[in-house]
């Protein structure tokens, strides 16, 4: 079933994100502090929510984030449970945490989700100058 | 002083405000990791008093729904302080969580704000029940912070955090 992409350019205080089930691609990177988190968000999770019920063979999702206010990395953490819930079902689902090198705010942040949530998780560390 | 704001704190507000102290620290050439915590404890500041200030006028002088946030340079780093009215009902919750983070170690907070993150869940308002804990965490030292009665049935509240380059 085809499935409508999401492609969504970043803002000052929401990140780009990119959704597409044709071209695996799931992406999510920039700075979060939206207004409300939960409408930003909200969409994003019913997104995932019909993917994963025909999901592709695998799905690697990358996390780029520069800044992520405490608002934003609570509903992160309930899109996080929700790759588990799949991955436990048995779907191919990974984690690609990207942080900045010398970020090491951003690299705490993605060690707490791999500690707490039972997916698959990398974290990466990319060139400041990128 | 670098920068102070005083009056109702709206999304907008927030914004504007935690992107003024960027490109000002940004100018001052902080590094990019002091710069960025600063911004981190500012935006949760703000975002405090965005959604916690209840709407009740007290009186004709005094709007609680008005805050004060000011960011000022110190030989070692730098300082958010914010202060704003509050019911004295709710002094005491907000005084035991504050107490729960004071003089703990880095290692005590991050498993606090780990705990409250797998725990909590995100309140009508919007809030996490994680912006002091990640203030706290960010500034990586002792905040100071104080509740001093002003009239009838409220208080200043008054919470200072620091940077150190």
């Amino acid at each position: 079933m085809a499935m409508e992409k999401i492609d969504m350019p970043g803002s000052m205080d929401s990140p780009r994100v990119i959704l597409d089930k044709d071209n695996n691609i799931f992406e999510i990177s920039g700075k979060s502090l939206p207004e409300n988190v939960n409408s930003f968000y909200g969409p994003l999770i019913a997104w995932f929510e019909e993917y994963f019920k025909m999901p592709n063979p695998e799905t690697v999702i990358t996390m780029k984030m520069d800044y992520i206010n405490t608002a934003s990395s609570k509903i992160l953490l309930s899109l996080f449970l929700m790759f588990e819930k799949s991955s436990l079902e048995g779907k191919k689902i990974k984690v690609n945490w990207f942080y900045q090198e010398d970020d090491e705010d951003m690299y705490d942040v993605g060690e707490e989700y791999a500690e707490i949530v039972n997916v698959p998780f990398e974290i990466i560390a990319y060139d400041s100058e990128e | 002083m670098l920068i102070y704001y005083e009056g109702e704190v709206d999304h907008a507000i927030t914004r504007s405000v935690t992107m003024l102290a960027e490109s000002l620290l940004m100018q001052k050439d902080m590094s990019r990791a002091l710069v960025k915590k600063v911004f981190n404890i500012l935006v949760e500041c703000l975002q405090n008093l965005d959604k916690h200030l209840d709407n009740a006028i007290v009186n004709k002088k005094f709007s609680l729904k008005t805050g004060c946030v000011c960011v000022f340079e110190e030989t070692n780093g730098i300082t958010v302080a914010t202060a704003n009215l509050i019911s004295n009902n709710n002094v005491p919750t907000l005084k035991s969580k504050l107490e729960a983070l004071h003089n703990k170690t880095k290692e005590e907070i991050r498993k606090i704000y780990k705990e409250q993150l797998a725990m909590g869940r995100i309140s009508e308002k919007g809030g996490a029940g994680l912006g002091f804990i990640d203030m706290a965490r960010k500034s990586g030292q002792p905040f100071f912070f104080s509740f001093d009665s002003f009239f009838d049935d409220y208080s200043v509240f008054y919470i200072k955090f620091s940077v150190s380059n």
